[in-house]
């Protein structure tokens, strides 16, 4: 409602033109001569009329091809935002894997060292302390052996449990960061 | 007669008419809500000048952008010139456009084809 009063405020003079020229054509008495004036004046202001119709009509059209212009400009601008995007996607997750392996590759070796240390202890252990008490009790020189032996079983499950343990400490280390 | 001035906003043009300076401007980008609110007082101040003209005046119009109804406004204030042309003062109006602004460069051929006044076109050169 408030853009047609706009457009009809900016016609104002020919309404109000218009208006005068139709009370006049409904008074009987007008003297001819003053007819053939209105005629002439109402005239001249349509020839105005049709000329700044034109130049509006050519004015709003250029306007308009320009919007248009800018409209495809944008659309093409946001295609290549989107497409830049999804790639930017992309190289993100290849990203985030690379530090994944990564991560996975340090507590790795992280969990080697430990369970390296773990060996060594259990070693000495089992050599220094379970072996002679053990052999003192039983009287199997066999049992350092079976010692051993379980030792280096339980190698593996430890690691395992270790690199298990230390992964999910680096990640919720990541995720709180 | 006093000076009529409005600075320029990203919405509407610079409007300087200052009768001492015998160049009257209009320059910018004339896209306001309500054109016709906007021009009005001009349209008033002209229609107290032309009543009592200086012998020679130039009136520049450097827009950058306008809208349609900023174009009837246009029109209307071309129009009230034309009063000083046809009691035979000296009024110009120079339209100016930048030298790759084809739009410009039409619109401007537009009002000259309509308007009774001496229209110059003016192009800047880059």
């Amino acid at each position: 409602m408030a853009k047609n009063f706009t457009q009809s405020d900016v016609f104002q003079a020919e309404i109000d033109f218009l208006n005068e020229v139709r009370a006049l054509a409904e008074n009987d008495n007008i003297p001819t001569e003053k007819v053939k004036e209105n005629y002439k004046l109402l005239c001249d202001k349509y020839d105005r009329l049709i000329g700044e119709a034109k130049l509006l009509t050519s004015v709003s059209d250029r306007l308009h091809a320009k919007l248009n212009e800018a409209n495809e400009k944008l659309k093409k601008q946001s295609d290549e935002i989107n497409k830049i995007n999804d790639d930017l996607k992309v190289n993100n997750q290849l990203l985030q894997d690379t530090i994944d392996q990564l991560v996975k590759a340090k507590v790795g070796r992280k969990a080697s060292s430990i369970v390296l240390l773990i060996a060594i202890l259990l070693f000495v252990l089992s050599e220094g302390v379970l072996e002679p008490f053990v052999e003192e009790r039983v009287g199997n020189e066999q049992i350092g052996f079976i010692f051993k032996l379980g030792i280096a079983v339980l190698l593996k499950p430890i690691d395992v449990l270790v690199e298990r343990y230390m992964m999910r400490k680096a990640l919720k280390q990541r995720n709180n960061s | 007669m006093d000076a009529y001035y409005l600075e320029a906003t990203p919405k509407t043009p610079k409007l300087d008419f200052n009768p001492d300076a015998q160049t009257f401007l209009i320059s910018g980008r004339s896209i306001p809500e309500n054109s016709i609110e906007f021009y009005k007082p001009l349209l008033d101040w002209l229609d107290k000048y032309v009543q009592n003209p200086l012998d020679s005046t130039t009136f520049e119009i450097k827009l950058e952008y306008f809208n349609t109804s900023s174009s009837k406004c246009l029109v209307e204030i071309f129009r009230k010139l034309e009063k000083i042309n046809a009691d035979g003062k000296s009024i110009t109006i120079d339209w100016y456009y930048e030298e790759e602004d084809e739009d410009m460069e039409e619109s401007g051929e537009d009002f000259k084809q309509i308007i009774k006044v001496p229209f110059k076109m003016v192009e800047i050169k880059e």
